[in-house]
């Protein structure tokens, strides 16, 4: 798995920083999903379970992006 | 008049111009009352800029390392108000040489060991955040600054590779004057232009609120049953206000004036407060539990000096301000005719004793008044003050939550090898140990201060780039820091998301690393904002994922520990005084969250009382060998029986009533009867209250 720094406006941003913020705007409707359905009344810690869910989607994306540079 | 005595002027009450005022007039004032506000914030963005500038002025003539630390200090230390301002510089002062010399002592300890070394600072933060809970207003930012100015020495000395460079004592007396420069530099700038207003602002607090309590203690005494009723609420909402008097004492301690006073003697007036508003309970609700004792309030408000007899006279905060002496006097003379004052029934005794304990507590607030007046005239208590702790729960969250997050993000940077690792600790350390104290309100804080560093990166980003390549001079780089200091400065003395701006003013400085000669590397700056922002916001999802205990289960604990400490009272060793007591239910009642219900200050307040008066009957009991007849009272209070202890309380009464009255201490045993009828009243009142079963 290669991943390629991205050129922003001249400045190489590496690239863990767009899939943060990727991985954030994902989550963003996933919990207004799991609010409407009303899941997180199911969970112990609903932010340790939404940080867990980040960090899945956040996990999937930099596989996904590697598996894509490769 | 000058500008500053234009604003140091009180706003126009437009409450009593309405009625004679056209709405013209009434919106011009409105706008002018606007203006002068908005005015206001203005020149504290100008304060706050022109501070900025004379520390970093001053950084760069004495050609430090890094300078910016000088302006990122100044900038944190400015305050719109200005005993603040003065206050928070010297705290800081201390907690950074507390913080250096924590850094230099983390070094020796372990020069050859990276896990140790992280290890221990992560330990240093849980024990700064603990001591920043447990301790109030500056003292606890000082505690919070010597954990993270120990971080930013630390972050200095690991550099990029994440190796201790044996270079710590010289970086720790560079950052550490850095910062004393940025202090220094506030604090002139600030005393120079502002000549600040807190003593008055306090004054006029303590004279209203002594006021409002004096009013409604001889309101109370006019009504009768249900009337009390009404005066509950007012009650309860004037805990929350004395509550609020520590911050404001604080300010007005930091102002500079001629004669300093220390604060302790207004803490006395505050407390005085409290033992007012519960000898105030104490008349409402045995008036309303004992309509037949309406009967004789009328002997205990005769027994008042004149000034003090009605409502109207003794509440009249100007009378308390303007001749606060004359008060005092009125009031003593007041307390010597009611404790005189023969007293045929239980009842008239309580009626007595207790207006005359408020109106003795009163005293003690008018002295507030006389200490701002004259501080020499304060008689200062010798020896240390007691450090009161609510409880400690919360700080052990905090503490536990401020190792965990600064010990993950020493872990952060070991598994990623990055270069920003230390700022990103350093800015994890700084949140997580400044927010922590906020308890509820910290994540909401920690989410508007991230948001808040965006817009600075975003900022700074503009004008290192965009900006300052065009300025040669300090001049030209002073009027550009001016076009995001002063907006930042004005916003951020407004309630309007203040976080936000207030991490704009903070970081601003940091993130621009101004240096002599200037450097502009976009890959530094990009680094340095990725890991400032990583950190603030790692310290927010810390907030998020070990959230501190909520305002409810706050006050419960609180409750439940003030009940404890009333049950162990009723048995064992009889404590000497009270003031013991007293000072841990003072320390509860200021603790408590503004946002539970006032019935969780009024239950507090109640217990301050029944255990004060059960410290009192217990002695008297001693006094007259009867502590065994007693026993059974105390031991249902301790088993959380109202019902029981109140029949109790009836019997052991009724052996008082049947000593002869020849006997010496009658008039003490009619205080102890009447101290009885107290407690069976709050009992009565708060039965849910104190029968709770399992404290905790």
């Amino acid at each position: 798995m290669t991943y390629a720094e991205i050129d922003l406006f001249g400045v190489y941003v590496a690239p863990i920083v767009p899939m943060i913020v990727g991985a954030w705007v994902l989550l963003i409707p996933l919990r207004r999903l799991a609010d409407h359905l009303g899941l997180l009344r199911f969970v112990w810690h609903p932010a340790l379970f939404l940080f867990a869910v980040y960090l899945v989607v956040l996990s999937a994306i930099v596989l996904l992006v590697g598996r894509i540079g490769t | 008049m000058t500008a500053f005595g234009l604003l140091a002027a009180p706003p126009p009450r437009a409450g009593a111009c309405a009625s004679r005022d056209s709405p013209a007039r009434q919106a011009a004032l409105a706008l002018g009352h606007r203006l002068r506000a908005s005015l206001s914030t203005v020149l504290y963005g100008v304060r706050l800029w022109a501070a900025v500038c004379l520390a970093l002025f001053v950084a760069f003539s004495l050609e430090l390392d890094s300078p910016y630390w000088a302006g990122a200090s100044a900038a944190v230390v400015c305050q719109p108000v200005l005993g603040t301002s003065l206050r928070k510089g010297w705290f800081r002062l201390v907690g950074t040489v507390v913080g250096a010399v924590a850094a230099v002592v983390l070094s020796a300890c372990f020069p050859q060991s990276r896990a140790g070394f992280l290890l221990g600072l992560a330990l240093w933060g849980g024990v700064c955040a603990l001591l920043a809970t447990l301790l109030r207003n500056f003292a606890s930012y000082a505690a919070a600054l010597a954990g993270y100015t120990a971080a930013i020495i630390i972050g200095d000395e690991l550099g990029a590779v994440g190796g201790v460079n044996g270079d710590a004592f010289n970086l720790a007396v560079a950052r550490g004057s850095e910062i004393c420069i940025g202090i220094v530099c506030a604090g002139l700038v600030l005393a120079m232009t502002d000549f600040g207003g807190a003593r008055q602002r306090l004054s006029t607090l303590l004279a209203g609120l002594s006021a409002d309590i004096a009013g409604g203690l001889v309101r109370a005494l006019q009504r009768t049953g249900s009337a009390q009723v009404e005066s509950r609420t007012v009650r309860r909402g004037m805990i929350r206000r004395v509550s609020g008097l520590d911050a404001a004492i604080d300010q007005a301690a930091g102002e500079i004036a001629t004669l300093p006073f220390h604060p302790r003697a207004l803490r006395d007036a505050a407390d005085g407060m409290f033992v007012a508003l519960a000898a105030w309970r104490s008349v409402a609700n045995h008036l309303e539990l004992a309509p037949d004792a309406a009967s004789e309030t009328a002997r205990v408000r005769d027994s008042l000096p004149e000034m003090l007899r009605t409502p109207k006279a003794i509440g009249d905060p100007a009378r308390w301000q303007g001749d606060p002496r004359a008060m005092r006097a009125a009031m003593w003379t007041g307390v010597r005719r009611l404790v005189a004052l023969p007293a045929e029934t239980p009842s008239l005794r309580l009626l007595c004793d207790r207006t005359a304990e408020g109106l003795l507590a009163l005293s003690r607030a008018i002295g507030g008044v006389l200490v701002l007046d004259d501080p020499l005239a304060a008689h200062l208590q010798r020896g240390l003050a007691r450090l009161r702790v609510p409880d400690v729960l919360p700080a052990l969250i905090n503490a536990v939550r401020a190792f965990l997050t600064i010990g993950a993000a020493a872990l952060v940077w070991i598994g990623t090898a990055w270069p920003n690792g230390a700022t990103f600790i350093i800015y994890a350390t700084v949140a997580i140990t400044l927010f922590a104290p906020q308890e509820d309100a910290a994540y909401t804080m920690a989410k508007s201060f991230t948001i808040g560093t965006a817009l600075t990166a975003a900022c700074a980003a503009v004008v290192a780039f965009a900006l300052l390549p065009q300025q040669s001079s300090f001049v030209g780089f002073c009027a550009v820091l001016g076009l995001v200091l002063i907006p930042a400065g004005a916003l951020s003395a407004r309630p309007w998301h203040q976080s936000l701006f207030v991490a704009l003013e903070a970081n601003f400085i940091p993130l621009l690393a101004p240096s002599n000669p200037a450097i502009y590397d976009p890959a530094k700056f990009y680094n340095s904002a990725i890991a400032l922002f990583g950190g603030v916001g790692f310290s927010m999802l810390a907030m998020r994922l070990l959230p501190p205990m909520t305002p409810a289960m706050r006050a419960c604990r609180l409750l439940a520990l003030t009940l404890r400490d009333l049950r162990r009272l009723t048995h064992g060793k009889l404590p000497r005084s009270s003031v013991g007591w007293e000072g841990r239910v003072y320390g509860r009642l200021a603790a408590i969250p503004d946002s539970v219900d006032t019935l969780q200050a009024a239950r507090l307040t109640a217990a301050l009382s029944v255990g004060r008066e059960v410290i009192r009957l217990r002695r008297i009991a001693r006094r007259f060998a009867r502590d065994a007849e007693l026993q059974a009272a105390m031991t249902a209070i301790a088993a959380g029986d109202s019902g029981a202890a109140v029949c109790e309380l009836d019997r052991f009464d009724r052996i008082l009533a049947e000593l002869p009255a020849a006997q010496p201490g009658a008039a003490l045993r009619m205080r102890a009867r009447g101290t009885i009828r107290s407690i069976a009243d709050s009992l009565t009142r708060h039965a849910s209250y104190f029968d709770a079963k399992e404290p905790g």
